[in-house]
């Protein structure tokens, strides 16, 4: 008895759903786990910096987009079964426990859903780590712990959400109303508001873009992100509303599309959360894809921030030192182009008030003149500061005070520490140049007066130098290398640098094929879905649009119009937004990322146009077998 | 302007899970042209096939079906759509209209696939209302509209194109007694004025004694035909007559 009961209530598998959530689930969780890995967000921020924090934000979004998918899956799930309830409940069963008894069905796919996912994204997340330890030679490790902790809290919620909001539904109805209860028509009531609402906030996102701060961090990226794609998920809900404006503005255009106007005027209201997920996907995906090729693409060609092949770092410089570099350029003269010896020494200087731990270089102005053969003219107590930044490459956002344009720190006295005692001088002036090896840009170099530096140099009992090389050719750099680490063992090499860099942002650009292949399946699988969801009805439809007079050739131009709806109105809109974040978004933008973003978007469009050509095919094959 | 149907030994069977399934079997017909022929049968004896056959939805599997002695089996893909676009209208007993589409939309849904002039659009439209009444409707989705409405704009989405033939599938089947009367006397109404040839299909005694001719199909063979020559009551009586008779023999 009780097991006819559990029969009743049972609803249908659609594995084909949950396999999409399982692969939802695995995706979130990889993600999740590479951007939680120390070591990975090391190598991101090595390549852009910004890429850790759109990871992350991407991550987010996957939260977002993993509740709608679930909340969209429950209420078709219910929406079928409605009717059924509603003939147990007038029989007598008890409405509370069939609510109950659905929402533990629900509670158990999704369990199992979780369960296949993290397994198959622990799997994922396993094989990546080991493809670039093995193939590139990289060292990763660590269990994501943090990923399986915030998937299942992630997942949890949204179960718990949903289950809450669909009881409520369930509770809230009437008994005739569940017998002759229709699927909900999921259009929205006020297209008009939506499109109007979509076309504000993609203007928003676009304003927020032109306009950002001078500082990336999570706000500046995920705000008009969000903002972006709420305007894609408006303009989607309401697609089917502003779309077929477009056809009923000429008769004959009207007349030639009665039947796709009658297909948005149903299926595409019914369709526009497909179109909005499929609209976000693309998004996305493009979006990482245009990074990916870019880094990619990118030529490594900072040379001009790195003027020399070697750095010699040396501290409390001794005559056995300086007599070792006149033995070594004695000797190695002819493999040699180029060698400055400067004096800098380290300092520390105060950052938003907290203790003295961000590093300065402090340089007389006499080593700036060996390097540059520039004369400053600094008078005692006089402070000039070198960023060395190109600023034709990076966008330095500055300030102008008492005539100096500033972009580091404002003129006027500023406390920095060198050998343990705090010393305090006054900016005057600010230059952007490059001059000598430095790893990390934000370093700053103060400049100082001769004499305000054998000052230091004696209080701090000790003086250090920089050694610079550069060498006449490439083969000579390992000979030379070898030469100069009997000098100190402390040496920088452009050339190493930016092997390491080539190797990392080989490991990203794998890292971000991979999760594009997934959007990319994902979207093409929900697309694929929806359509095999309907095809029963939709078959009907067009027998019957048979019997009123169409030849094959029109049916099967009908069935070109609605594939590319589904394949080509998310990829125009998805592609429109994520074009303009590319290019808006990152703080340089060159010809060359300007033809990255357009390449990479034709090509995401060729790999659509494959998939619809496929569809069309078959379902050509489908309905008018 | 002769439209003369004929059938000859026409067979048709279906190939459903390996075994063959005959729908039809030597079935030899003569439909003469503005006549309404009523095909009667139980359900599963093969007339929506016949239907099909006729409407070129599907071909038979053997014999021949002749339209003004032109054998259809020597059509082309082009003759097969233009006898579906332009001599058949076709209505279903579900209607059959497209739900995103309006009343007068669905109508002249037909007339799009031509290359016809919006001036002519327009001007057909109208004159088919003079026939059939729902343009006090015509804005309403078929969502909206009782069923009676929606068979007369599915008849309307028929006329449109003015057929010389119409193959109506049970077209009462889904309506009230008082709807299918006015849906019986609309189709008497347009052979009147037009000479189309109606070929109707049902099982319902009352709806064939309207026709000028009824065929019995049972298990797709031909089993009896009469021919109207009485009052309508006179002719039902016959009919239901004939019709328990030929179930009895099978
Ligand atoms: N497409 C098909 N495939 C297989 N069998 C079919 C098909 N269409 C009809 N049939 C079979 O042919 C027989 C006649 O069907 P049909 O002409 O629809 O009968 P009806 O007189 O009820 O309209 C039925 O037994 C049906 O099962
Ligand atoms: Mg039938």
């Amino acid at each position: 008895m009780k097991n006819i009961l559990q029969r009743a209530v049972r609803t249908k598998a659609h594995s084909s759903m949950y396999i999409m959530l399982t692969i939802g689930i695995a995706m979130f969780f990889v993600y999740t786990g590479l951007v939680s890995n120390s070591q990975m967000i090391s190598v991101m921020d090595s390549i852009e910096y910004t890429l850790p924090v759109w990871m992350t934000a991407l991550v987010c979004i996957l939260a977002v987009f993993s509740f709608v998918y679930y909340r969209y899956l429950c209420i078709y799930t219910l929406d079928e079964k409605m009717k059924d309830y509603g003939i147990l409940v007038s029989m007598g069963y008890n409405q509370k426990r069939i609510s109950e008894a659905f929402l533990w069905i629900m509670a158990k796919s999704m369990l199992q859903a979780l369960l296949w996912g993290l397994l198959a994204g622990t799997l994922i997340y396993f094989i990546i780590l080991n493809i670039l330890n093995h193939v590139l030679d990289m060292d990763f490790h660590a269990v994501p712990l943090q990923g399986y902790i915030l998937v299942g809290a992630v997942y949890a919620a949204v179960y718990l959400i949903n289950a809450a909001s669909l009881g409520n539904r369930m509770n809230g109805l009437e008994i005739s109303d569940m017998l002759n209860y229709k699927k909900l028509d999921k259009s929205i009531d006020y297209p008009n508001l939506y499109q109007n609402i979509g076309f504000a906030l993609l203007a928003f996102g676009l304003l927020l873009l032109t306009f950002k701060g001078e500082s990336y961090n999570f706000a500046s990226a995920l705000f008009p992100m969000l903002s972006l794609t709420a305007s894609a998920y408006c303009l989607t809900m309401s697609f089917s509303h502003w779309f077929t404006k477009i056809f009923i503005r000429s008769t004959p255009k009207y007349h030639r599309n009665l039947f796709y106007i009658s297909q948005l005027r149903t299926n595409y209201k019914k369709y526009a959360k497909l179109l909005t997920g499929c609209t976000i996907i693309v998004i996305f995906g493009l979006f990482m894809m245009i990074i990916d090729v870019s880094l990619a693409t990118d030529d490594g060609d900072h040379s001009f921030e790195m003027p020399y092949d070697f750095t010699v770092y040396m501290d409390a410089v001794d005559g056995d030192d300086l007599k070792n570099i006149e033995d070594f350029e004695s000797q190695k003269g002819t493999l040699l182009k180029d060698t400055r010896l400067v004096r800098i020494l380290d300092g520390a200087i105060q950052w938003e008030g907290q203790e003295f731990s961000r590093l300065v270089h402090v340089m007389p102005e006499s080593s700036y003149f060996d390097l540059t053969g520039k004369h400053l003219g600094l008078q005692n107590g006089e402070i000039v500061v070198l960023s060395q930044i190109d600023r034709n490459y990076y966008d330095i956002g500055t300030q102008e005070e008492n005539g100096m344009e500033w972009g580091f720190q404002p003129p006027g006295p500023v406390p920095f520490l060198v050998g343990g005692k705090v010393y305090t001088r006054t900016i005057v002036k600010e230059i952007w140049e490059i001059v000598y090896n430095i790893e990390d840009q934000t370093q700053r170099a103060y400049i100082i007066s001769d004499e305000d530096y054998e000052g230091i140099v004696s209080e701090a009992g000790y003086d250090q130098m920089k050694y610079f090389i550069s060498v006449s050719s490439p083969d000579s750099l390992p000979t030379v290398y070898e030469r100069l680490c009997e000098i100190s063992p402390v040496i920088t090499a452009k050339a190493a640098n930016l092997e390491t860099q080539a190797k990392n942002k080989l490991v990203v650009s794998v890292l971000i094929l991979l999760a594009v292949m997934l959007l990319l399946f994902s979207l093409v699988s929900l697309i694929l879905l929806r359509i095999n969801q309907d095809i029963s009805e939709e078959k009907r439809k067009y027998s019957n649009l048979f019997s009123v007079g169409y030849t094959y050739a029109q049916l099967q131009g009908e069935i070109r119009k609605e594939m590319a709806t589904l394949f080509f109105v998310p990829l125009v809109l998805g592609s429109f937004i994520s074009i303009m974040y590319a290019l808006l978004a990152s703080s340089r933008t060159s010809l060359r990322q300007v033809i990255v973003t357009f390449g990479v978007t034709l090509l995401f469009a060729a790999v659509q146009y494959c998939f619809y050509r496929v569809a069309t095919r078959t379902l050509g094959r489908q309905y008018l077998n | 302007m002769q439209y003369h149907i004929m059938f000859k030994n026409l067979s048709k069977s279906y190939q459903s899970k390996g075994a063959a399934k005959t729908a039809l079997s030597d079935v030899t017909l003569n439909i003469p042209q503005g006549e309404i022929f009523c095909i009667m049968g139980s359900s599963g004896s093969g007339k929506s096939t016949l239907l099909k056959i006729l409407g070129g939805m599907e071909k038979p599997t053997s014999g021949t079906v002749y339209i003004n002695g032109a054998n259809m089996a020597d059509y082309g893909q082009q003759d097969y759509d233009r006898h579906r676009q332009m001599a058949v209208g076709y209505v279903f007993q579900d209607f059959n209209l497209l739900e995103g589409l309006t009343l007068k939309e669905n109508i002249i849904l037909p007339l799009t696939l031509q290359k016809v002039s919006e001036t002519e659009i327009q001007k057909k439209y109208a004159d088919t209302l003079r026939c059939v009444d729902v343009g006090y409707c015509e804005n309403n989705y078929p969502e909206q509209s009782s069923g009676g409405e929606q068979q007369r704009a599915a008849i309307c989405r028929a006329i449109i194109k003015s057929p010389k033939l119409i193959l109506a599938d049970e077209p009462t089947g889904s309506l009230d007694h008082v709807n299918a009367k006015a849906i019986l006397s609309t189709f008497m109404d347009i052979k009147e004025r037009m000479q189309t040839t109606i070929v109707l299909v049902t099982h319902d005694a009352a709806v064939a004694s309207y026709c000028d001719t009824v065929v019995f199909i049972e298990n797709g063979r031909v089993c009896d035909t009469l021919r109207k020559e009485e009052t309508a009551q006179l002719f039902y009586e016959r009919i239901v007559t004939v019709s328990s008779k030929v179930r009895g023999v099978i």
